[in-house]
């Protein structure tokens, strides 16, 4: 359904940031795909590129991106504009700055669906008070305003607004980092109800593995703008590929472990103005060789799973 | 005991229009709400709570930052609560802090070297050439190497990790028996977290200080903590050593608390005790057991009466009328 092939983003300035680089990534109908990162991995440009919401000083310098057969790459802002919200819509870690404070939250999600929809407002308010409930926001509260409202509510409303064009595709980045951990387990549960019942599919950015890994279907893990590893959760946690996903999941406490020794990946995450040689992950990475500093790995397929490692390719 | 906190209380009162004022009762943030902890020498003790558990507050109480509404704090054998002037500057010397965000609590005018160096000149321990001496020796203990060159830097040119580095080394520059420690590594990259727990337990292990460990992630309490306190609304509803906080939680918030975080095997839905809704407003206090609205175990007398803090067993404390 969504095709990312080949993408690179730069971030032109002073210095040239190459944010992202040779990332292909497939989302499947109904999917909840996971990216995974750690800061400046290029997950949250990712994001951005799908939308077309870039910051100016972003650009795509190569690949496609396509929603089904159609090239969002080429598009136009006012075609993107169609796209944004009835096919792929965005819901971002701080609700406050997407929701508009004057506003009540039903009316919110009404407007969103006149503005798109030539439908009687009666009808809309309908579909409103109806997508709230489906986000589990009991209807008195339509006319709250988001003031009015906890973190983990107004994230419920984010996620309904999201869906009140029918979208096939969400695009998640950090929607629970704001949030405490139980309020978390609430929205996660409420993703997969939604994909149940709408059939729609997720693009889920997070920092957090192991919330990825109870999540999603597959996982993409990203560093240094580079697609390191993709394959089925499963996989990715009992038999990880890249050395840098074993090494990430080697760094996570876990609460049913005891006397866990945990590690950590020496080095700091890359400067993308000026990238390492070769591997982006060879100056920190416990398996490198000779080859890892002089030329870039390619990127390889192994029985349906992707990996970006000299250790499997050449 | 180092520390031991006795009933310790914060209320912030309400900001209110003029009307309310005239005609309303004060009303207060209970952020903190009655409670009481010791911590022992080299001991990590571990607050941990959601957002509006009091967690932080609890903090900058000990740390005498903010004014108890009522209380003690006995630190080292002296009461603290209420010292000024020298006194808490000499106290400060003991007690020191690491906050969350490593990019907000570093000046971003002052070079590493002088930003460590500062607390011995301003306590008096060292200056000149000695002092920066004792700061290269630092810089080198938390892993800022070549140490000569992090001295010339600014914050700036350091990365989260590497600042997260320097707030340490300010922190131990002293040699304080009990360090603060705010969500140390909140904003750290996964990939560094444990070089940075790691480096807090190697100085605990070698000056044999202690830690008030605050935090929101039950994992990383688990990974540092001797014992571990959870709050709930301004109080504490579970305590005790760590084994036996995580082998036998018995409060139904711990235990919802424990479910509900993620662990890294796919597949593995442990079993979920599922709460409704979120933390209420620390103003509007719940009746009773401030859990009762929330709990899946409620029975009647859990909306009347406010369960104490009991000891069930050796050094484990609850509050909850399911065990009184």
């Amino acid at each position: 359904m969504l095709k990312v092939e080949d993408l690179a983003v730069h971030y032109i300035g002073r210095k040239t940031v190459r944010a992202l680089e040779e990332v292909s990534i497939e989302v499947k109908k109904g999917e909840i795909m996971g990216v995974v990162g750690e800061s400046g991995s290029g997950k949250t440009t990712l994001g951005l590129s799908i939308l077309k919401l870039l910051p100016p000083n972003g650009r795509i310098v190569n690949g496609r991106i396509y929603l089904d057969d159609l090239d969002i790459t080429s598009m136009t802002e006012e075609k993107m504009r169609e796209i944004r919200g009835k096919q792929i819509s965005m819901v971002f870690q701080d609700p406050m700055t997407s929701l508009d404070p004057l506003m009540s939250i039903g009316d919110q999600i009404t407007e969103t669906i006149t503005t798109h929809e030539k439908i009687p407002k009666r009808e809309a308010e309908e579909k409103a008070l109806s997508l709230l409930e489906a986000v589990g926001i009991s209807g008195d509260r339509f006319k709250d305003f988001p003031h009015q409202l906890s973190g983990g509510m107004r994230q419920r409303v984010m996620i309904a607004m999201a869906l009140s064009l029918n979208p096939k595709l969400i695009v998640a980045d950090e929607p629970t980092t704001a949030l405490d951990v139980i309020v978390q387990d609430q929205i996660m549960d409420l993703f997969r109800s939604l994909r149940e019942r709408f059939g729609v599919a997720f693009m889920f950015i997070s920092h957090d593995l192991s919330l990825e890994l109870e999540v999603a279907d597959r996982i993409a893990v990203m560093y240094g703008g580079w697609l390191m590893e993709l394959s089925e959760s499963n996989k990715i946690a009992e038999d990880p590929l890249s050395p840098y996903t074993k090494e990430l999941l080697a760094a996570i406490p876990n609460i049913e472990l005891e006397d866990q020794k945990l590690r950590f990946i020496p080095g700091n995450p890359p400067d993308l103005s000026n990238p390492p040689s070769g591997c982006r992950f060879h100056p920190r990475c416990p398996s490198k060789m000779d080859i890892c500093s002089e030329k870039e790995p390619p990127i390889s397929n192994i029985g349906g799973r992707v990996v970006r490692c000299w250790l499997y390719g050449g | 005991m180092l520390l031991s906190v006795y009933n310790l209380v914060k209320y912030f009162p309400v900001a209110r229009s003029f009307i309310e004022r005239l005609f309303g009762e004060k009303r207060y943030v209970k952020a903190v709400d009655g409670i009481s902890f010791e911590i022992g020498k080299a001991e990590i003790f571990s607050l941990v709570g959601e957002s509006g558990s009091g967690k932080t507050t609890t903090g900058k109480l000990i740390l005498r930052l903010i004014e108890p509404t009522s209380g003690k704090i006995v630190f080292d054998g002296v009461d603290i609560t209420h010292i000024r002037g020298e006194k808490l500057r000499e106290m400060r010397r003991h007690m020191q802090v690491i906050y969350q965000d490593p990019y907000a609590s570093l000046n971003p005018r002052m070079r590493v070297g002088d930003a460590i160096r500062d607390p011995l000149e301003v306590h008096g321990i060292a200056r000149g050439e000695e002092a920066k001496s004792i700061v290269l020796e630092m810089l080198e203990k938390v892993g800022l190497t070549p140490p000569e060159d992090f001295y010339r830097a600014y914050p700036r040119s350091l990365s989260g990790g590497q600042r997260q580095r320097v707030a340490i080394a300010r922190a131990m520059i002293t040699k304080p028996k009990l360090v603060v420690a705010d969500e140390p590594v909140s904003m750290i990259d996964v990939s560094l977290r444990a070089s940075i727990l790691d480096l807090m337990l190697k100085f605990r292990d070698e000056i044999g200080l202690s830690y008030l460990f605050i935090t929101h992630d039950l994992a990383v309490a688990k990974y540092i903590s001797d014992r571990i306190a959870i709050m709930y609304l301004g109080k504490i509803v579970e305590m005790g050593d760590k084994k036996e906080i995580f082998s036998n939680p018995l409060h139904p918030y711990t235990k919802a608390l424990m479910s509900a975080i993620p662990v890294p095997i796919p597949g593995r839905r442990r079993e979920r005790i599922k709460l409704s809704g979120e933390i209420p407003s620390p103003i509007d206090v719940p009746s009773g057991c401030r859990f009762h609205p929330r709990c899946p175990s409620k029975m009647d007398i859990c909306s009347e009466k406010e369960p104490e803090l009991l000891e069930v067993s050796k050094g484990h404390f609850i509050a909850c009328h399911l065990l009184a």
